[in-house]
């Protein structure tokens, strides 16, 4: 039985949704409307990353990362970072975004380990002033605030020992609000 | 005359694996060294025999000598240092010779020779080279500056003598502006370094970074293996090098290829070793600095000679002599490498170590991967982010670049972030594709925001992908609800979870 899906689909950078209509056809063989533009998609997975997708007949061999709802997907060395939402998680974000204005986390985009702590909690910041030194493959790197504010948590302690302040991608490193 | 039975390569990662290669090709055993952090890398199952350099699991170092002197001593092996780590360590060669081990590599006193700036200068202006006009003691006053400026030709740059990291330095572009900029610069010198003597050099306008490939033997045979093209570089670090150069001209090559002869012959430098010049755009050339050891781009030239450089060093260092004379050095085709480092090209290449996914490599005629990575393997946090390095070869520069795009394509690495996407846009650039670029070009011609760009700003197909993903992803969560009999869930429930997930999937 033929099994439908309604997404609301936002790359990176752009501004505008797209709202895509997707009809399992048969198992990985699927229609796609588009803007009133209708595909007709075969997906493969090869491996973990990379995938075969032919499209009205067009060949594409892509590389698709998931975490969640957001997915990396490289076209001929393009890179796009996607987030594919249904209807009840759009509301969802959309009220969870509008309670948290204001408040942003910042996270390790590396692994590696913190090296420095040059703020506390309760220190005033600039937007761009750094607040701690992460030390990945022997360069330093400067975590900076994006915003003006307040430190208002720290999750992490700084060392000269890689062992004790490691972080990992996507470790909250602090809260300035 | 000592005969090699047993290498062991003081390094890690691809280079050690590369070092291996050959020594499996001459029939010689091989003998790896690793530390904790680096038990599973791929050198250590390559190697014939493997011994752990580090005494306690935080210690990452491969900067052992007396473990790996004495493990070189056990095991009767020659040491190759490969390059970093104890490539040009006057000491570390030393040790060996102390310790009845044969070093492969130049002598100690040629280590410490070419290590030393001013040594390696004045080394270089007695063998005939040219090197960078300018004083090189500091200038006493304006008067003597004046002076030196107008006999080397403007632009001229002043630098601190005790400085380094680009402070205290000085561009001056004609002589009216001298006055001013000399006293910013002893200003400037003074309150960085607390001395304010600063020394004039040339400024080479357009630099091109071109080096001369040579090796010699113990028995006075010295050759060149033609020049490498390498101002694609970050941070001073090189990016992409290739063979032979797009920009020199052939009579700039032959005096080249001459002086860097002459200069090793003089010396009686044995082992490979790399003369790197500054070209201007007038073709001017200046000696930099002299490499003693195997270089990172050492394929490009094997690709374009057929000489296996390695085999060559191991010969040297065994006594023997040279396998080739200079007519027999031909240069064929045009050679092109990417370092493939373990980076984030969109995220200001931040390092991005970690767990390797998926490794595919690519294959087809003419390309060569000397990688230390495979599927499954953990890029450790504590080395050079160096992973791979890809080369091809083609007919010409345009085959060897298109060859290099299609590799490119094919080389598929997941889990970490890898510098591949910044290299294919480097290769569409249309400064590059001329060929006439300098050492400033990601400065000043690459555009980093390129690489967030797209080429093709339809985006149907990461859209279309993306949106199959998830639905795939939502149909193995609801496959999984379904059959999974969690614990302490009635039937009723599980029935009534089936219900709600084929309403909403229907």
């Amino acid at each position: 039985m033929p099994v439908k899906r309604d997404y609301y689909v936002t790359v990176e950078g752009r501004e505008e949704e797209i709202k895509v209509d997707l009809e399992e056809k048969e198992p990985f063989l699927y229609e796609v409307e588009i803007d009133d533009q209708k595909y007709n998609v075969d997906f493969a997975q090869i491996n973990e990353v990379v995938y075969s997708l032919i499209i009205d007949g067009k060949s594409y061999a892509i590389e698709i990362s998931e975490n969640g709802n957001n997915f990396e997907v490289i076209v001929d060395g393009d890179n796009y970072k996607v987030e594919v939402l249904d209807e009840m998680k759009r509301f969802m974000k959309m009220r969870a975004s509008a309670a948290l204005e204001g408040r942003q986390v910042i996270e390790a985009q590396m692994p590696g380990y913190i090296w420095k702590r040059l703020k506390d909690v309760g220190d005033e910041v600039e937007e761009g002033e750094t607040v701690m030194i992460l030390v990945a493959m022997k360069m330093e790197n400067e975590i900076k605030s994006p915003k003006k504010g307040v430190i208002t948590e720290i999750f992490v302690e700084a060392s000269e020992d890689p062992n004790e302040s490691t972080v990992a991608i996507g470790d909250k490193l602090f809260i300035v609000e | 005359m000592p005969e090699i039975k047993k290498v062991l390569v003081a390094n890690r990662g691809e280079i050690a694996i590369r070092v291996f290669r050959t020594c499996r090709k001459m029939g010689i055993e091989t003998v790896a060294i690793y530390t904790h952090a680096d038990r599973k890398a791929p050198h250590v199952r390559y190697a014939d025999e493997a011994y752990c350099i580090t005494d306690s699991p935080a210690d990452t170092s491969y900067l052992k000598m007396d473990r790996i002197i004495d493990i070189a001593k056990k095991t009767g092996a020659a040491i190759h240092p490969g390059y970093g780590f104890y490539a040009e360590n006057a000491d570390f060669a030393r040790a060996c010779a102390d310790s009845g081990i044969i070093f492969i590599g130049p002598s100690p006193e040629h280590i410490e020779l070419m290590g030393s700036k001013t040594g390696a200068r004045k080394a270089m202006m007695e063998a005939g080279v040219p090197v960078v006009p300018g004083t090189e003691d500091p200038v006493k006053d304006l008067e003597e500056a004046r002076k030196v400026a107008d006999e080397i030709g403007y632009p001229i740059m002043l630098k601190a003598v005790h400085g380094g990291g680009g402070k205290g330095m000085r561009l001056v572009e004609k002589p009216e502006d001298l006055e001013s900029a000399f006293r910013t610069a002893q200003s400037e010198a003074l309150n960085a370094f607390g001395s304010s003597e600063v020394y004039i050099e040339k400024f080479i306008v357009q630099p091109h970074h071109v080096e001369i490939q040579v090796i010699g033997d113990k028995h006075g045979n010295a050759l060149h293996l033609f020049e490498r093209e390498c101002s694609i570089q970050r941070r001073h670090q090189k990016v992409i090098e290739e063979a032979p150069s797009p920009f020199i001209t052939d009579e700039t090559r032959a005096k080249m290829y001459e002086v860097a002869v002459k200069a090793v012959k003089k010396l009686g430098y044995y082992s490979a070793g790399t003369l790197e010049f500054i070209v201007g755009a007038d073709q001017n050339f200046y000696f930099l600095e002299m490499n003693t050891r195997l270089q990172v781009e050492h394929p490009v030239t094997e690709l374009i000679t057929g000489v296996d450089l390695v085999n060559q060093m191991i010969r040297v260092a065994a006594g023997q002599e040279l396998m080739y004379k200079q007519e027999d050095i031909q240069r064929r085709g045009h050679a092109i490498e990417c370092r493939i480092y373990a980076e984030d090209p969109t995220n200001n290449f931040a390092p991005s170590p970690g767990l390797i996914t998926v490794y595919e490599e690519p294959g087809g005629p003419n390309v060569r991967v000397d990688s230390g990575a495979y599927q499954g393997y953990e890029v450790p946090l504590y080395y050079d982010p160096m992973i791979a390095k890809l080369c091809t070869v083609g007919k010409d520069r345009e085959y060897a670049i298109r060859n290099m795009r299609r590799a490119l394509s094919e080389y598929k690495i997941a889990g970490i972030k890898t510098s591949i996407p910044f290299h294919i846009r480097v290769l569409k650039n249309e400064t590059f594709l001329s060929g006439n670029y300098d050492t400033g070009f990601i400065d000043n011609k690459f555009d980093m925001e390129d690489l967030k760009r797209r080429e093709n700003e339809d985006v149907t197909v990461p859209v279309i992908a993306a949106a199959i993903k998830q639905f795939l992803s939502e149909k193995i969560a609801a496959e999984r609800a379904v059959t999974r009999p969690d614990v302490g869930e009635s039937t009723w429930k599980r029935s009534g979870k089936l219900y709600n997930i084929c309403n909403r999937l229907a």
